[in-house]
């Protein structure tokens, strides 16, 4: 789960990716709430991004994917191919970046090193 | 009402009386009060033993029966208490009445032992009696045993597999033998039976409180088959015996709601106000929604109540909660809100076990505003005590040292940064460290306890850290998250699952949230006792009273791990307890202020039978009087039992009354030598005295020596001979016979006071010891005469015969300009010019290695 550069702008090409996870401070074990975080990990590559404008309908996803809000930001292993989406993106300004307000119980370190700061915006979203 | 002590007249008394009791063997009992290295071995470290002045403990052979009834009667100024049936701790304050019933028992047949009550360096008392505890390494065979046990002559009292118990004979000092038979190499330890009192420290009985190892940690079993390192706690049993907390003091919760009414937190003990949910739903009902029971954790630590043989304790149990809710829908501002909400509502402390995922220390101006306005204008401009979280944004087995998280590293003063310890006083796995390099405010203040890692970095660790729940299913128990990591709880976990309410207290709470309302209850303790501190008094108390754990390195009293250290809340409370303030020394009366505005004072003293009140009772301000119907100089404490709001503690301060008295000293020779010299009884050389072991004071010059010559040329010399002033003099012994040395202390406010006596001998060979000098005044030429000065000569030297003596120096001092002149020679007759010398009042010096042996006036003209 390296990063690489992401484009600014809305690129042409489509991507291909796969949710893995969310960001544990917005929306805690709440499934889908409006404006929540989600991981993604691109195909043919370790980049992992978050997005925080998900469709919320794209999905229903089981709650049982956040219940581990606290300790982890990913879903279990099972459901980690379960979410492929084909999309567009650009990296997130530094005014759009989303910083939620967090629980002192919730680990960060992992989420931190690998998501925090590659936030994006994604278009144009569709299941893969 | 004091009749002031007129000091010439009380040295005098006080000398006829030494006279009239002092007998020559009064020293002679084998009593250690006057040696001062004293000390027992706890294995092989030395543990130094102070003697207590005023406390004896004796042990008799048999049933002591009348003995204190005897003792009794030797002074109305002695206090005893009974150990047991055969052993006896006797108070009593004035030294020369302690000797003087020292000096009677000895005649006690039926007494076995005496020693005083020593005390080790944190105050604890130990008694010595005529037993000692030894176990003997396992290879030592039964005959060495019994060689040793024959060569002290103790007997065999009892025998375990943990140790010997062995009798000292009658008058041996068991002290001493313990730690022969420590030295002989043949023991594992060897110290005395000592007779001390364990201190037993306030235990609730909230069944859960034995779990609560941030609390009180003794090693014990608790979840998960942890066990931890005794003492790697905050110390709140001990800080429980100063204070459970103040219910004035109310400590704000901004979090994820607190349940009304808890079984263990009742909304008599919180503050619940309309406008202080600033979440989603009703917007005067503070109480958590779904599983978020965080709140309730955070509230829990801090004032869950205590001894309601339910559940567990918060670490300020009289202390009250004011919930403020948050949610994921809390805009920045609403934040900001909550926290101005919580200053302007009386909150004295704001607890924060949240934070955002950013560290930049200005994330968001209007809640940086927020915090300063909290902390300039709540408590009346005191400023509230803020805490915040560090967050848990560290993995260290993975090198990864985190990052503090917002708002808990913004820029202002007194805000205090929490991170989070283990079980082990260790660096919590997610707990950030500082890092000084960062512009980023990144800066841990202190630690708290909390639980060690989280699933997916140690297996087997997981929360484990105990507070309340929400009642019934909703909340952590039971355990509504899922796992990733194998070992973390199962959904569906019960714990508990059995006990009164159980649903109602959770043990799977941790992370620095844990570690943050850890700390705001510490401060709540703190602002119990001394609500008059400042929010940066607090963050300084609190910082300054930690401990150092870890093993980590403290550079300025800080480390990266755990910033001042883990807090430590007895310290913490004894550190902000107010002071009495008034005279430390009074002759006859004073007055006393503490200065906590409302509070009920119940003013006494440690010597109840002369140190009384005279006025001021129930208020912040009193005075005390010296009672002289019993009056002895003393050291004294002004007791001050503070009742606050339905708290009381009990603050003292320490007075002497009337003139001071070291607590210990000894008359040491400070030359060479001389000590043996005086033992050995030579005369002709000089004699240096000095007191030991009393600190330097202002006060020094007071201390007078006086010499009392034998009867046999009293009238020759003065009998009663002031020879110095200081803390150290010199005195030429001349006549061979038993000489007595006084040591007075004389105080311009109180009087005088005998502080000590000694007594030696010199004998041997008469040797006069005259400096003349002459003519006086003298004009161009000063003859000086050294008689009695050759070490081998027994004879008085002629002033006109000159003979070698002892090297020495002369030293001529003008009174007004000072040093005029010195000489070194080793004649006893000299001539020294005085052509040079402009005319006055000089000093003769006469010195020896350095010291001034004599010293006597003369005029040029």
């Amino acid at each position: 789960m390296l990063s690489c550069e992401s484009p600014k702008e809305i690129s042409d090409n489509y991507v291909e990716g796969r949710i893995i996870g969310f960001d544990p401070c917005n929306g805690g074990s709440d499934a889908a709430v409006e404006g929540r975080g989600f991981v993604i990990a691109l195909n043919n590559s370790s980049d992992t991004l978050v997005t925080y404008n998900l469709p919320v309908n794209l999905f229903t996803f089981p709650k049982e994917l956040f219940s581990g809000y606290l300790g982890s930001f990913l879903f279990p292993d099972t459901a980690r191919n379960s979410y492929k989406i084909r999309f567009q993106y650009r990296y997130s300004s530094d005014s759009e970046k989303v910083h939620p307000i967090c629980s002192g119980m919730i680990y960060l370190a992992d989420y931190n090193k690998y998501v925090r700061d590659r936030q994006i915006v994604v278009e144009n979203v569709s299941k893969n | 009402m004091f009749q002031k002590i007129k000091t010439r007249d009380m040295k005098r008394k006080i000398i006829l009386m030494f006279l009239l009791f002092y007998v020559s063997n009064v020293f002679v009992y084998t009593y250690a009060q006057e040696k001062t290295d004293s000390f027992y071995y706890a294995y092989n470290e030395k543990i130094k033993l102070t003697p207590a002045k005023s406390k004896l403990i004796l042990r008799y052979s048999a049933i002591k029966g009348k003995a204190t009834a005897k003792i009794q009667s030797f002074s109305k100024n002695i206090v005893h208490r009974s150990v047991d049936a055969r052993t006896v701790i006797v108070t009593i304050i004035d030294e020369v009445e302690k000797n003087n019933l020292v000096d009677k028992l000895k005649n006690d047949s039926n007494l076995y032992s005496c020693q005083p009550i020593y005390t080790i360096n944190t105050g604890l008392e130990l008694g010595v009696t005529d037993e000692i505890l030894v176990k003997f390494l396992d290879n030592v065979p039964q005959t060495q045993i019994e060689a040793i046990n024959n060569q002290y002559k103790v007997t065999v009292i009892k025998k375990t597999e943990i140790y010997h118990l062995l009798k000292v004979p009658r008058g041996a000092n068991a002290l001493e033998i313990a730690n022969k038979y420590f030295e002989s190499g043949l023991v594992k330890f060897s110290h005395p039976n000592f007779i001390s009192e364990a201190k037993v420290n306030y235990i609730p009985n909230d069944p859960y409180f034995a779990f609560q190892v941030a609390l009180h940690n003794t090693g014990q079993l608790f979840n998960d088959n942890h066990t931890g390192t005794s003492g790697a706690d905050i110390k709140a049993p001990e800080a429980w015996d100063i204070t459970k907390g103040n219910s004035n003091i109310v400590v704000a919760v901004i979090d994820q709601g607190v349940t009304s009414n808890h079984p263990d937190l009742p909304n008599s003990r919180q503050v619940r106000l309309n406008g202080s949910n600033f979440g989603t739903g009703d917007a005067n009902d503070p109480s958590p929604v779904g599983n978020d029971n965080h709140g309730n954790s955070c509230a829990g630590v801090i004032a869950a109540t205590q001894d309601n043989n339910e559940g567990i304790t918060g670490i300020a149990p009289y202390c009250k909660i004011m919930p403020i809710r948050w949610d994921g829908s809390t805009s920045v501002q609403g934040m900001c809100d909550a926290i101005k909400f919580a200053a302007d509502n009386g909150a004295d402390i704001i607890s924060n076990s949240w934070g955002y995922d950013s560290d930049n220390p200005n994330s968001y101006p209007v809640i940086v505003e927020g915090i300063q306005y909290a902390v300039t204008n709540g408590r009346s401009g005191k400023g509230c005590v803020v805490l915040f979280a560090a967050g848990n944004t560290a993995s260290h087995i993975n090198g990864n040292n985190g990052t503090i998280q917002f708002p808990a590293n913004v820029n202002i003063s007194g805000v205090i940064t929490v991170g989070a310890s283990d079980r082990y006083d260790q660096q919590a796995q997610y707990s950030p460290s500082s890092n000084r390099n960062s512009s980023n405010n990144q800066v841990i203040d202190i630690v708290a306890p909390s639980h060690r890692a989280y699933p997916c970095q140690i297996t087997g660790e997981t929360f484990e850290m105990w507070s309340l729940d929400i009642p019934g299913d909703a909340g952590y128990n039971s355990w509504h998250n899922n796992g990733v990591c194998s070992n973390a709880p199962a959904v569906g976990e019960l714990l508990l699952n059995a006990g009164t309410n159980f649903m109602s207290y959770t043990g799977r709470f941790g992370g620095t949230s844990h570690s943050c309302p850890v700390i705001a209850g510490v401060a709540a303790l703190v602002l119990s006792v001394n609500p008059n501190l400042s929010q940066q008094n607090v963050f300084d108390i609190l910082t300054s009273s930690t401990d150092k754990v870890g093993g980590y390195t403290y550079t300025n009293g800080q480390s990266n791990e755990t910033g001042y250290g883990r807090v430590n809340a007895y310290k913490a409370v004894n550190a902000a307890l107010p002071t009495i303030s008034g005279p430390s020394q009074i002759c006859s009366q004073g007055t006393y202020t503490i200065d906590l505005p409302g509070a009920t004072v119940a003013w006494s003293s440690d010597v109840p039978m002369i140190f009384k009140v005279l006025s001021g009772n129930g208020t912040t301000t009193a005075t005390f009087y010296i009672d002289f119907r019993r009056f002895l100089p003393t050291k004294a404490k002004v007791i001050a039992q503070v009742t606050m709001g339905n708290q009381t503690f009990t603050v003292t301060k320490d007075v002497q009354l009337g003139t001071p008295t070291p607590d210990y000293y000894i008359f040491q020779m400070t030359d060479d030598g001389v000590l043996s010299a005086v033992n050995a009884g030579v005369t002709g050389v000089e004699y240096f005295f000095q007191i030991a072991n009393v600190p330097l004071s202002p006060k020094d010059n007071n201390y007078h020596w006086t010499i009392i010559p034998p009867p046999n040329i009293q009238g020759v010399d003065p009998q009663f001979n002031t020879i110095g002033t200081g803390q150290e003099i010199n005195y030429m012994g001349r006549i061979p016979g038993a000489y007595t040395i006084l040591l007075v202390y004389d105080d311009s406010e109180c009087g005088s006071s005998l502080e000590s006596i000694r007594t030696f001998n010199l004998s041997g060979e008469i040797i006069n010891q005259t400096l003349t000098l002459y003519p006086n005044p003298a004009t161009d030429m000063l003859n000086v005469s050294l008689t009695g000065q050759n070490e081998k000569s027994a004879s008085v030297s002629s002033r006109a015969t000159s003979v070698d003596v002892e090297p020495y120096t002369i030293e001529l001092w003008n009174e007004r300009s000072g040093l005029a002149k010195t000489i070194s020679g080793n004649k006893s007759n000299i001539q020294i010019s005085l052509r040079s010398l402009p005319k006055g009042m000089y000093y003769l010096h006469l010195k020896k290695k350095g010291k001034d042996v004599q010293k006597k006036p003369f005029w040029v003209q």
